[in-house]
C-alpha cells in the first residue's frame, strides 16, 4: 500500500546545494523480503516464507513514522529490509529519491550514513570490551575521518547531547544502566549526522520512567537537530504518543496507515480496532467499561497465508467476499488508506471508522 | 493444626494468605542485602491482589520467596507469619512444601518456554502433578489433563496432549500453564507477569480466561505486573513496592484516582495513554536505589518532588491509614493532595 508523497513534505532545514527531491525523504514501495521455507527431511522443499510481502510507505522530513503490529507480523523485517541488513528480495527503497537495492558495497554504506537504526537491547548492542569512547566513534571513523583530537571532541558532544557527561566516554558500558546504555545507543546512531533513525522497540526494555526519559530525549533530538524517526514498536500507547502517522501491520502487510490521531480515534480496518481494544487503559473505571473485542486464536503462521484477506480468519465482520477475494487499498476518512472490503461492499463504510458498525455486527470467530 | 475451616467469616472476607513482616536478603558479591524489607499483607478469597513497581522493587522476590521458590543457600528468608489457610508455611520442610505447592498455592511465570521442560510432552507434565498432588492414575490423570486442556482453550486437546511445547505457540504455552496451575484447584494463584511476553491480542484472551476461571473455581490471585493497564483490568486491591517495600496500599479505583504516595502519582503521570492525544509525558527523575545502597529515611526521598528534610533521615517512614482500606509509606501525606487519573 502506498500514498503518493504530498507536495509540500519537505519542512524547514532542506539542503540547498542538492536539487530537492520531489517527495519524502524515504520512499519504500513493494518491498517483499523472503525466507527460505523451513526443509524437513523426504518432503519437496517448501515455497520461501514472505515474511514482508508488498509493504510501501513514506518517511518524511522530520516526521515519526510508527509501525505497530504483534510479533511476527514483519514490522522488524520491514525495517532491517529498509536498511538492507536482510536483503528484500523484490521492490524499492529510495533516499531522497535514489534506490539503495541493489547498490554495490561501497555506495551503500556511503548512502547507509544518513540512516541510522536503534535496536532494542542496550546490552548486547554495546561491545563490553569496548570503552564507550571507542564504540561511539567507530561510526566516526567509518563516515567522517576526523583526526584524534576532533573525534574526542566529537563523542564529548554527542554525550553531552544525550544527557551524559562527557568524562563517561572512558567507562565500559558495564558501569550503565539500561536507560544510560540506551541513550548511548542513540549517541552512536546519530554521530555520524544521520537523518533518519530506524527505532526498532528502542524503549521496550525500559521501565516507564526511563523509558520516558529516553522518548523525551528523541523528541528533544527531533526538534533540535530534525531527525525523522521510523518507530517500530508493539506498545501501543507509547506508538500513539511520539507518532504523527502510524501503519499497522498484519501478516507481513500493511492493512491501514494514516495520521496517528485518526488512526486511534477512527480506526477503519477490523485488526485495528481489535488492537486498539486489547490494549488496556491505566484507569480502572475506563478499562472496565470500555468494549473489549477478544480475536480468537493466534495469528495465522506466515508459511501459510490465508486466501483472500489474511485477517479474514480472526476478522469479526467476515463476509465471503473477504474468504477470496485480496481487498485492495482505499482512502480512509480523514487520513491515509485502509484495505478491507468493509469499505466497497457490504456494509460499503467507505473510509469511515469500523467503529461506527457497532457490537451488533461482529460476530465471535471459532478458534 | 485442625482440617476443620473457621466457621465464622463469610466466605467473601475468608483470608487464604497472611504475610507478616517478611524479610529476604540475598547473597550478593558485597555479602547479604536485604531485597524485601518488612512486607505485610493478606489476600481474601476470590481476590485479585496487584503487586505493582519496577523492575528490582522486590516485587517477584516477594512472591517466590512465599511459594519457597528462592535458592535457599543465596537466600535467607524470614517472617513472623506466611500462613496459607491453615498451614503455616514457615514450620514447613522442603518436602512438605512440595505438598503445598499445586494444591494449595500454584504459579504462573512469564515466560512459558522457560517453565516448562522440552523433552517432555504438554499432556505428560500436566498429568505429572495430578498423579503427585491426587494420586490418580495414569488413564484418569490423562483424562483429566485433555478436560484442562479444553477448559483453558487449548483446542483439539486429545491431538495437543502428545505434542511437546516447542510445538505450542507462546500463547498457548502460556494456556498449558494455567492448566498446570489450576490442575489441582489451587487455593491462591501467583501470576508473575503472566502476560508480559505476550501480544496484546493474547494477552487480552489470556485475561479473560483467567478471570473466568477465577469466577468459577473462587481462588485468590496475586497479579504481579510492572503493567498499569493490566492492573486496572483485572485487580480488585493494589499493593506498591518500591525498593523491596510497599509504599502504597489501596482499592483499585481509589489507588488511580486518589493516590496517597508520591511514586504512585509519579508512576501513574509517567504512563502514556492510548486512548487520549499525546501530551507532556512526565517521568519520574533518577533510578531506583541499588540492593545494599537504600537511601537513609524514605527509599523515595532522593527522586520525590515533595520530599523535605525530614523525609531524608532517621529510619524509613511507617506504613499508615490514609483510610480503612488504604495506606501509604509518606510522611508528607497529610498536606499533599496528589494527582490521580480520571
Amino acid at each position: 500500500m502506498s500514498e503518493r508523497a504530498s507536495p509540500s513534505a519537505g519542512t524547514a532545514s532542506e539542503p540547498v546545494a542538492k536539487p530537492e527531491p520531489a517527495g519524502a525523504l524515504l520512499e519504500v514501495r513493494d518491498l517483499v523480503v523472503s525466507f527460505p521455507g523451513r526443509r524437513r527431511p523426504f518432503r519437496a522443499a517448501p515455497p520461501p516464507l514472505r515474511a514482508v510481502d508488498g509493504v510501501g510507505f513514506d518517511l518524511h522530513e522530520g516526521e515519526t513514522l510508527g509501525l505497530v503490529g504483534e510479533s511476527g507480523c514483519g514490522k522488524s523485517t520491514t525495517a532491517r529490509g529498509v536498511m538492507r541488513l536482510v536483503e528484500p528480495a523484490a521492490g524499492s527503497v529510495k533516499l531522497r529519491g535514489r534506490e539503495l537495492l541493489g547498490l554495490p558495497a561501497a555506495q551503500l554504506r556511503a548512502a547507509r550514513r544518513d540512516v541510522q537504526m536503534v535496536f532494542q537491547d542496550p546490552y548486547s548492542s554495546l561491545d563490553p570490551s569496548m570503552l564507550i569512547r571507542e564504540s561511539i566513534g567507530e561510526p566516526l571513523d567509518v563516515h567522517l575521518k576526523l583526526g584524534r583530537r576532533d573525534r574526542a571532541e566529537r563523542v564529548g558532544e554527542l554525550l553531552r547531547r544525550v544527557g551524559l557527561p562527557p568524562e563517561y566516554m572512558m567507562r565500559y558500558p558495564h558501569e550503565f544502566s539500561g536507560g544510560q546504555r540506551q541513550r548511548l545507543t542513540i549517541a552512536r546512531a546519530i554521530a555520524a549526522d544521520p537523518k533518519i533513525l530506524v527505532l526498532d522497540e528502542a524503549v521496550s526494555a525500559l521501565d516507564v520512567s526511563t523509558q520516558n526519559q529516553v522518548i523525551g530525549l528523541l523528541e528533544e533530538l527531533s526538534a533540535a537537530i530534525g531527525l525523522t524517526y521510523l518507530f517500530i514498536a508493539h506498545d501501543l500507547s507509547v506508538v500513539r504518543h511520539i507518532s504523527d502517522r502510524v501503519a499497522v501491520m498484519y501478516l507481513g502487510q500493511i492493512v491501514e496507515h494514516g495520521d496517528a490521531t485518526r488512526v486511534f480515534d477512527a480506526p477503519a480496518h477490523p485488526y485495528t480496532e481489535a488492537l486498539l481494544s486489547a490494549v488496556p487503559v491505566p484507569s480502572p473505571r475506563v478499562q472496565r467499561s470500555r468494549e473489549r473485542i477478544v480475536l480468537a486464536g493466534d495469528p495465522p503462521d506466515p508459511s501459510r497465508v490465508p486466501p483472500g484477506c489474511r485477517f479474514h480468519t480472526r476478522c469479526p465482520y467476515v463476509m465471503d467476499l473477504c474468504r477470496t477475494e485480496v481487498p485492495q487499498p482505499t482512502r480512509a476518512q480523514g487520513s491515509g488508506e485502509v484495505a478491507c472490503h468493509l469499505h466497497t461492499s457490504g456494509p460499503t463504510l467507505a473510509g469511515a471508522s469500523v467503529r461506527s458498525l457497532g457490537a451488533t455486527r461482529r460476530q465471535r470467530v471459532p478458534a | 493444626m485442625t482440617q476443620t475451616l473457621p466457621p465464622a467469616p463469610a466466605p467473601p472476607t475468608e483470608t487464604t494468605l497472611l504475610v507478616e513482616d517478611l524479610v529476604v536478603d540475598v547473597l550478593t558479591e558485597h555479602g547479604w542485602a536485604t531485597v524485601v524489607d518488612g512486607v505485610s499483607f493478606r489476600v481474601a478469597r476470590g481476590e485479585t491482589l496487584g503487586i505493582v513497581g519496577e523492575s528490582g522493587s522486590g516485587k517477584s522476590v516477594t512472591c517466590l520467596s512465599i511459594a519457597g521458590l528462592m535458592p535457599p543457600r543465596q537466600t535467607r528468608v524470614r517472617a513472623t507469619t506466611l500462613r496459607v489457610l491453615e498451614h503455616d508455611l514457615t514450620a514447613l520442610s522442603p518436602k512438605q512444601m512440595d505438598d503445598i505447592r499445586g494444591p494449595r498455592i500454584a504459579m504462573i511465570f512469564q515466560e512459558p518456554m522457560t517453565s516448562l521442560n522440552p523433552a517432555f510432552t504438554v499432556g505428560d507434565q500436566i498429568a505429572e502433578v495430578l498423579r503427585r498432588h491426587e494420586g490418580l492414575s495414569r488413564r484418569a490423570a490423562r483424562e483429566r489433563a485433555i478436560a484442562l486442556l479444553d477448559r483453558v482453550g487449548v483446542p483439539s486437546p486429545q491431538r495437543r496432549y502428545r505434542q511437546y511445547p516447542f510445538e505450542f505457540s507462546g500463547g498457548m504455552r502460556q494456556r498449558v500453564m494455567i492448566a498446570i496451575a489450576l490442575a489441582c484447584r489451587p487455593d491462591v494463584i501467583i501470576a508473575d507477569e503472566p502476560t508480559t511476553a505476550l501480544d496484546v491480542t493474547v494477552q487480552a484472551q489470556i485475561l479473560e480466561l483467567l478471570r473466568e476461571l477465577q469466577r468459577e473455581h473462587g481462588m485468590s490471585v496475586i497479579f504481579i505486573t510492572h503493567d498499569l493497564g493490566v492492573v486496572a483490568d483485572v485487580c480488585d486491591r493494589v499493593l506498591v513496592m518500591y525498593a523491596g517495600q510497599i509504599v502504597e496500599g489501596a482499592p483499585i479505583v481509589e489507588l488511580f484516582e486518589q493516590p496517597g504516595h508520591p511514586y504512585m502519582e509519579g508512576l501513574l503521570a509517567a504512563m502514556p495513554r492510548m486512548d487520549q492525544p499525546a501530551g507532556e509525558l512526565a517521568s519520574i527523575p533518577g533510578h531506583p536505589p541499588r540492593v545494599g545502597a537504600m537511601p537513609d529515611g524514605c527509599r523515595f526521598h532522593p527522586r520525590c518532588r515533595y520530599a523535605e528534610d525530614r523525609c531524608t533521615g532517621a529510619g524509613s517512614p511507617e506504613l499508615v491509614r490514609l483510610g480503612p482500606t488504604h495506606t501509604t509509606r509518606c510522611l508528607r501525606h497529610p498536606e499533599l493532595t496528589l494527582r490521580g487519573t480520571p
